[in-house]
């Protein structure tokens, strides 16, 4: 066996992973070659040292904003967004390179491409534009006077409906205070009667007293007419 | 009842939009993959741009994971491209020749005096692997550091399982030269 297979060989045979027959012509030649057996030790060595590594630990970074800060893709997230942009880019490029022109009519689209179609001259353009201003200006100004014609319907529905619930609001007040002063007349005329009674009754007793005082008076004045 | 989850489990999460399964899968990988880097690159702080980059390309491919293989296999495949990619980046003229080493000494960019919570096995491991151009010390990382096969080694850096065997032992072979004259001087 040559330097150059043994080499193909090497790891297999640290590893055991050769036949017999292959381990044994693999072994024979390190015994005769100084640099595969050198290249041996220098995998033991290298293994060995390998196995010395003292694992770093891994200083502190924030993971969350480096993943799930803004703007950031989901895993996997198929970009779309930017195929519709450039999509669109594309046929608003088109659009404008070959003058495309989507026009409708009764029996469906036309698109059209550059040439087909006559350009609007500038007079035309100016025409249509002073019609559009003065129909919108009209259209305004009939929106304004039906507005306005609007509120002042509605400003006097709302002053009669106000001089309405006025009118009521003092009808009432008259009423209540029509129907306080009778109550208040007829409790008067009541304690008047009573006043009037009780005055009556007390002529009529101080009446009866006279007449007794006058009786016991003339009796003391003629006692004969009493003996007689 | 308690135990872990599975990481095709995690993964299923994780595509699903549950942070927590993404963040779990993380803190699973992420020491092995730092070390990973730190050999690599020879220094924590490029360490640690890498372990990101890797990580972040690994959560933008995810659902990519079809589950055929082992998920380390799949994940160092990815660092092994996003390695590649940082160490050009880095010295961008360079290519993976026996030149490097010597340029890569100059400029300081591998510093195992760097590693600060390393022991001195450590630097000397790191000594020993910034002598080798990229593309030998990604075998040896690939080789004895994370146990690959040879077949999977070439899965992972699309080469020829022979040519990994080649630049395995031509990188066995320079650190022996550099350890000899660094101890006959």
């Amino acid at each position: 066996m040559q330097c150059e297979e043994t080499e193909k060989y090497l790891f297999e045979f640290t590893d055991g992973g050769l036949t017999d027959l292959e381990h044994t012509a693999v072994d024979q030649h390190l015994q005769q070659c100084a640099e595969c057996s050198r290249l041996l030790s220098d995998i033991w060595e290298t293994a060995s040292q390998s196995a010395n590594w003292q694992d770093v630990s891994v200083p502190h970074w924030e993971k969350r904003s480096l993943f799930f800060g803004a703007g950031r893709d989901q895993p996997g997230s198929w970009p779309w967004l930017n195929l519709v942009s450039v999509a669109a880019s594309a046929l608003v490029l088109i659009v404008v390179l070959f003058q495309v022109e989507v026009m409708s009519s009764e029996t469906g689209f036309t698109i059209s491409f550059a040439g087909q179609k006559n350009l609007v001259s500038q007079d035309e353009l100016q025409r249509s534009l002073s019609m559009v201003r003065q129909e919108s200006d009209r259209a305004f100004n009939a929106n304004v006077d039906r507005l306005t014609s609007q509120q002042v319907t509605t400003n006097q529905l709302l002053l009669r409906s106000i001089l309405e619930a006025s009118r009521q609001e003092r009808r009432e007040d008259l009423g209540t205070m029509m129907v306080l002063w009778d109550s208040e007349r007829d409790r008067r005329n009541q304690m008047t009667e009573e006043s009037l009674r009780f005055l009556i009754r007390n002529q009529a007793e101080d009446k009866r007293e006279l007449r007794g005082l006058t009786q016991a008076l003339r009796s003391i004045d003629n006692p004969q007419d009493e003996n007689l | 009842m308690f135990g872990q989850k599975s990481d095709e489990q995690l993964i299923r999460d994780a595509i699903a939009g549950v942070e927590r399964a993404w963040l779990v899968l993380i803190r699973r990988y992420e020491k092995r993959l730092y070390n990973y880097a730190l050999r690599m690159t020879g220094n924590p702080d490029d360490a640690l741009d890498m372990l990101q980059e890797v990580l972040l390309a690994v959560y933008r491919n995810l659902s990519t994971f079809r589950g055929d293989g082992p998920f380390p296999a799949w994940l160092f495949r990815i660092a092994a491209f996003r390695c590649t990619d940082f160490l050009r980046r880095r010295r961008p003229n360079m290519g993976g020749t026996e030149e490097v080493e010597m340029l890569e000494d100059q400029h300081g960019q591998y510093r195992p005096d760097a590693v600060m919570s390393g022991s001195e096995r450590n630097s000397i491991i790191l000594s020993s692997l910034g002598t080798l151009p990229r593309e030998q010390r990604m075998v040896v990382e690939l080789k004895f550091f994370q146990h690959f096969t040879f077949d999977e080694i070439s899965g992972q850096l699309g080469i020829s399982s022979n040519t990994a065997k080649t630049r395995l032992y031509a990188a066995l072979r320079k650190m022996r030269k550099v350890k000899e004259v660094s101890l006959a001087m």
